[in-house]
């Protein structure tokens, strides 16, 4: 047994020898591979003498370490000085701006008091990979302000006001009037109202809708006018006239759409499009919020295998199959005991997707807050391959077991009330495809863990 | 810095495997670094950073590499093999301590030659016409040498 690993570790020495002199052919190259990837020791023989060939380069140096290293620091310098000269500029700017900040609340507060309150009205509680906007500094979490305009060059962003969740999908414009009000410039969003709210308003040039407890999709433009079109619930729209003033009122439930155009006073109903809905229902599915270094896609990935959907410093929440009913038991391998979800459960699926391109700099955390509860968050290779038939219909995934998060580094959380489930990948950027996957439950009942 | 560059070259070297491709990488970790410097969290640690880079860099290298010639370490290798030169440092350190003690003891001229050989790696064709030898020859003496310090270093090891 010794003298046959013994042989291996020669084989392996004398295949790296050939590897760093640059005489290795393809054969005795996959020979390598094969030896590294199937037994560790020969893992460790090859690391070891690929350090020992390091060193020896080392000790040929003819400069010292200081002069090697100096060539570099030389560049190094350079960036320093520019990070230290930008950070001065920015504690210049930041106490600048507070006494600045000072004298204008001061001066506001004498001249304008009451009149001058940009108060928070919402946070930025999701963002899409493509998103660009028009102004910097959109990032999730943000407050958002009331008087505040957001234009979407292209992409999605949600916004979390006080009863409502709002997405708008680029390109769009709106402003935000109140925690509960808002107006459609241009493009298009869809309103979500949180359980048992109501009265959130969007108006647009058109029309004043204002929401009874639903989800509807508002678009305008000023050719078209305004379609609005509710997928559930009640909404009341006013057609407005050249005043803004109400004058034609109509009801919209479930399934059924409207098209409004101020100029022409016109109101009519037009066949309700269900797909209007699709793309947020793809890019955000049963998601409330993001935080963190996560974003959403509006495109729907044909293939999720290594370096097929490659992400940069963030990663990806996708929506798969939503609202299956389980016909029998599912069970979900994990680190832990395996958790069954009983048949007559209708569970929604979320992968997780985290694959760096080559200049990942920022180590991704982050968390997604679901409407409903979280039932199972596998993150091994066995817990992946056995939920895959919950992903979308024709993607593909990764084979190789490189998928799975490595646990001992990357952490997954889950909050008390099973909403949230956060994701930390440590304190280095990442190297290769990571993937979890999220199963919220909308029935959570008899959901546990197998004996 | 001094100490940061030679280990993100061995980093870079364990990844590629060859020298001259070490170079480039260390070359493009370098911009990389450059670059993204402001990018760079101060609480953090800045080795850990500069490998974390450095491991990317070298793994779209090997990439290009494994395509351009049409074999080459897959991403599964790729990801073991720097997960075993992060886990295993302290051990590889003391193995280059014992390397170092076993190259003190090699006469003046192997050590001189071994040194040539690796500055030269690049060009040993050259280096053997300089000597007026075949290339053949300096690699069989290089092997020699290298055996010899290979077993130097397990016999240490082993002793202690």
């Amino acid at each position: 047994m010794l003298s046959n690993y013994s042989s291996l570790a020669d084989e392996v020495q004398a295949l790296a020898d050939q590897l760093f002199d640059g005489r290795i052919d393809g054969p005795r190259m996959r020979r390598l591979e094969a030896l590294i990837e199937n037994d560790l020791a020969c893992l460790q023989v090859y690391v070891e003498r690929m350090t020992y060939h390091g060193e020896l380069v080392k000790n040929a140096e003819v400069r010292s370490p200081a002069q090697a290293a100096l060539a570099v620091m030389r560049e190094f310098s350079y960036a320093v000085r520019m990070h230290e000269r930008r950070r001065w500029f920015a504690q210049f700017w930041i106490y600048g701006g507070m006494v600045a900040s000072l004298l204008l609340i001061v001066g506001g507060a004498l001249f304008f008091t009451g009149a001058f309150d940009p108060v928070p009205v919402g946070i930025v509680a999701g963002l899409s990979d493509d998103a660009q906007f028009s102004s910097t500094g959109i990032d999730l979490g943000r407050f958002v302000r009331r008087g505040e305009q957001i234009t979407v060059n292209q992409g999605m962003i949600s916004l979390q006001l006080s009863n409502v969740l709002v997405d708008v999908l680029g390109p769009a414009s709106i402003q935000l009037e109140a925690g509960d009000r808002m107006v459609l410039n241009a493009g298009s969003l869809f309103a979500k109202m949180l359980p048992g709210a109501n009265g959130f308003t969007v108006s647009t040039p058109d029309v004043e809708v204002v929401d009874l407890g639903t989800e509807f999709y508002v678009q305008y433009t000023p050719v078209t006018g305004t379609q609005v079109s509710v997928r559930q619930g009640r909404v009341r729209a006013s057609l407005l006239d050249w005043k803004h003033a109400p004058v034609n009122l109509l009801e919209l439930t479930d399934g059924r759409s409207a098209q409004f155009q101020g100029a022409a006073q016109l109101v009519r109903e037009v066949v309700y499009q269900p797909e209007v809905f699709q793309p947020i229902d793809q890019s955000r599915g049963g998601i409330q919020r993001i935080d963190g270094l996560l974003r959403t896609t509006p495109r729907i990935p044909v293939s999720l295998q290594s370096e097929q959907l490659q992400t940069t410093n963030h990663m990806l929440v996708i929506p798969e199959r939503q609202n299956v009913l389980l016909d029998r038991d599912l069970v979900i391998p994990g680190e832990g005991e395996p958790v069954r979800i009983p048949a007559g459960a209708v569970i929604s699926s979320y992968l997780i997707h985290y694959d760096p391109k080559v200049l990942a700099t920022l180590a991704p955390r982050g968390a997604v807050t679901f409407f409903d509860e979280i039932a199972a968050v596998t993150a091994t290779e066995e817990g992946l391959k056995a939920t895959d038939h919950l992903g979308l219909p024709g993607i593909r995934f990764e084979s190789n077991k490189f998928r799975e998060f490595e646990m001992d580094e990357d952490e997954v959380r889950i909050s008390q009330d099973r909403k949230t489930v956060s994701f930390y990948c440590g304190v280095n950027p990442g190297e290769f495809l990571d993937e979890a996957r999220v199963i919220v439950v909308a029935k959570t009942k008899g959901v546990v863990p197998a004996p | 810095m001094a100490l940061t560059y030679h280990d993100i070259y061995s980093t870079g070297l364990t990844i590629v495997g060859n020298q001259d491709d070490a170079e480039d990488v260390i070359q493009e970790v370098c911009v990389v670094l450059w670059q993204k410097f402001d990018e760079f969290d101060e609480g953090t640690n800045f080795r850990k950073w500069a490998h974390a880079v450095t491991f990317n860099v070298a793994k779209a290298y090997a990439r290009k590499k494994r395509r351009r010639r049409g074999f080459g370490f897959n991403d599964y290798v790729l990801m073991k093999v720097s997960q075993m030169k992060s886990g295993g440092e302290e051990l590889f350190e003391l193995q280059c301590e014992v390397l170092r003690e076993c190259m003190d003891h090699l006469p003046e001229a192997d050590r001189e030659f071994l040194s040539a050989c690796y500055r030269n790696s690049s060009s040993l064709t050259n280096y053997a016409r300089e000597l007026g030898r075949s290339v053949e020859t300096i690699y069989t003496k290089l092997k020699r040498l290298r055996r010899r310090l290979t077993e130097c270093v397990t016999r240490k090891l082993g002793k202690e």
